[in-house]
């Protein structure tokens, strides 16, 4: 009952929002702001000419792949550093220097190090994601309650299986919040990233149509990158109950 | 008959932790304690009187700042599983299984997979807890997660069983249940046990011997053998006559106090 009451005021909602769109876009030209039902024919028609999908394939690439990479560097660093207080100590300052540096600003120099096309925008992401997880996954290490280290070293658990079966476990609802805001950051520096230095896309797929003053294909951009982004954090949060209820954490 | 050897021998143990001004805080000042195999001895004392310092020196988790705990003649310097810790929070690690938490004692020491299932399930029978193997902690009230940690603590076979509060968090009902299940343990038979509590009751309901500590510094300030046939009542007249006692040995402090403040 509660359920179905929120999908219907969901879905209101974002009727609501597509009437003021529609209202405002009544009082500007079709350039300056096209109304929903202009976007959506702009929308079928990226999709037919198969614009559309090859955009969306290769922007998912890219995300997966920035993504799948950060997240493979960040976690074993972030481990580390949680369990090495000397190496924390050596890092922590360095890192918290880089942390704040916006990722696009890193955008010069990364097609002057890896030129125009796919290497720099995954570059982005990746630093877009990288960060996020890196320190959820130190916090999370740091945040391992001393009791369980006790209990552990009671039992005269082996290092390994301290690591392994204590922090891994005991750190890891930390380091799943931080994949999943990874995931956000990733998402929103994805488009930044290919308006910037890549030739295909969804992200170029706007920048292209500006080029040619086609607002009603930069929206359309804009709707598809909004709507994929919330299928992929739906996607995490089923993930993540699952994990919840596999750690007993329910 | 045979004198029971002593098993625990804490000698001249001293703790100081410095205070932010640089000072000294005396947590423990020269702490003399002999405890016999198989004897139940409970820590009595307010906060502060370093009843948990003492029980984690002989635990291993604490280095002394002076003096020393032996346990069958030799040094402690460091945790060891033939000596367990039963702690108030019960220490359960959310992610595992009721019965993967008892496994995880018995894996951490090498017993062998087929043997680790079979205790485990031993002694959660023992605890009553059989049913809720699968159960994670959360699942389970504050008295069935301590059960579990009991359960998990004695399936490793320790000689000696140190109880930090252990049923401080446990409604009233619950306690008296968990303390009557704890001695019904012991008759298993080879345990020495060292239980810290600020329950009065408690400690006079389960102890061979009860010794009240004080603070500033945390010193010892009177051992009292409880001479109660078991199994005990929690009413009667000569249960009545220990609590009078503390209370009185407990009074002495306050007015010592107040001397002080003067």
């Amino acid at each position: 009952m509660i359920r179905r009451r929120r999908y219907v005021l969901g879905l209101a909602g974002v009727l609501l929002v597509a009437g003021i769109w529609q209202a405002l876009a009544s009082l500007y030209t079709i350039e300056q702001l096209p109304g929903p039902l202009v976007v959506v024919k702009a929308l079928g028609e990226l999709f037919a000419s198969g614009v559309l999908l090859k955009s969306i394939a290769i922007s998912l690439a890219r995300f997966f792949t920035a993504y799948l990479l950060a997240s493979a560097a960040a976690v074993p660093l972030g481990l580390w550093l949680g369990r090495s207080l000397v190496s924390f100590e050596l890092a922590n300052p360095a890192l918290q220097l880089l942390r704040p540096i916006s990722p696009i600003a890193w955008f010069p120099l990364a097609v002057l190090w890896f030129g125009i096309g796919n290497a720099p925008a995954v570059f982005i992401i990746f630093l877009a994601a990288f960060f996020p997880v890196l320190l959820a996954t130190v916090q999370g290490v740091h945040g391992v309650a001393p009791l369980y280290l006790k209990v552990a070293a009671n039992f005269g658990a082996s290092p390994g299986m301290v690591f392994c079966r204590v922090v891994l476990p005991a750190a890891f609802p930390s380091i799943a919040t931080g994949l999943r805001i990874a995931i956000g950051t990733a998402w929103i520096h994805l488009v930044a990233g290919e308006m910037l230095g890549a030739q295909s896309g969804l992200g170029f797929l706007i920048v292209d149509a500006r080029n040619f003053l086609r607002t009603d294909c930069i929206m359309a951009g804009m709707l598809v990158v909004g709507v994929l982004g919330l299928c992929i954090d739906s996607g995490v949060v089923v993930a993540e109950r699952f994990c919840r209820r596999r750690w007993g954490m329910a | 008959m045979i004198t029971p050897s002593v098993k625990i021998q804490v000698s001249g143990l001293g703790k100081v932790f410095p205070r932010p001004d640089g000072s000294a805080h005396h947590v423990l000042s020269d702490i003399h304690l002999d405890i016999r195999e198989g004897a139940f001895v409970c820590l009595l004392g307010p906060s502060g009187c370093g009843k948990t310092t003492l029980l984690s020196a002989m635990a291993g988790f604490d280095t002394p700042s002076a003096g020393q705990v032996r346990i069958d003649g030799r040094i402690v310097t460091g945790p060891s599983p033939r000596r367990m810790v039963i702690f108030q929070e019960y220490g359960l690690f959310p992610w595992l299984t009721v019965q993967d938490n008892v496994l995880f004692g018995l894996r951490a020491q090498g017993v062998p997979e087929a043997e680790a299932r079979e205790r485990s399930v031993e002694y959660l029978g023992l605890v009553g807890l059989a049913a809720n193997a699968g159960n994670h902690p959360h699942q389970l009230s504050g008295g069935m997660k301590q059960r579990v940690a009991i359960a998990r603590a004695l399936a490793v076979r320790p000689d000696v069983l140190l109880m930090d509060e252990p049923f401080g968090a446990l409604d009233a009902f619950t306690r008296y249940r968990l303390q009557d299940e704890l001695l019904r343990l012991l008759e298993l038979g080879g345990l020495t046990v060292v239980l810290v509590t600020h329950d009065i009751d408690e400690a006079i309901y389960l102890g061979d011997r009860v010794v009240l500590m004080a603070p500033n510094p945390g010193r010892i300030q009177e051992t009292l053998a409880i001479d109660l046939p078991r199994p005990r009542q929690r009413t009667g007249a000569a249960f009545e006559g220990y609590r009078r006692r503390v209370f009185q040995a407990f009074a002495l402090v306050h007015e010592r106090m107040t001397d002080y403040a003067i």
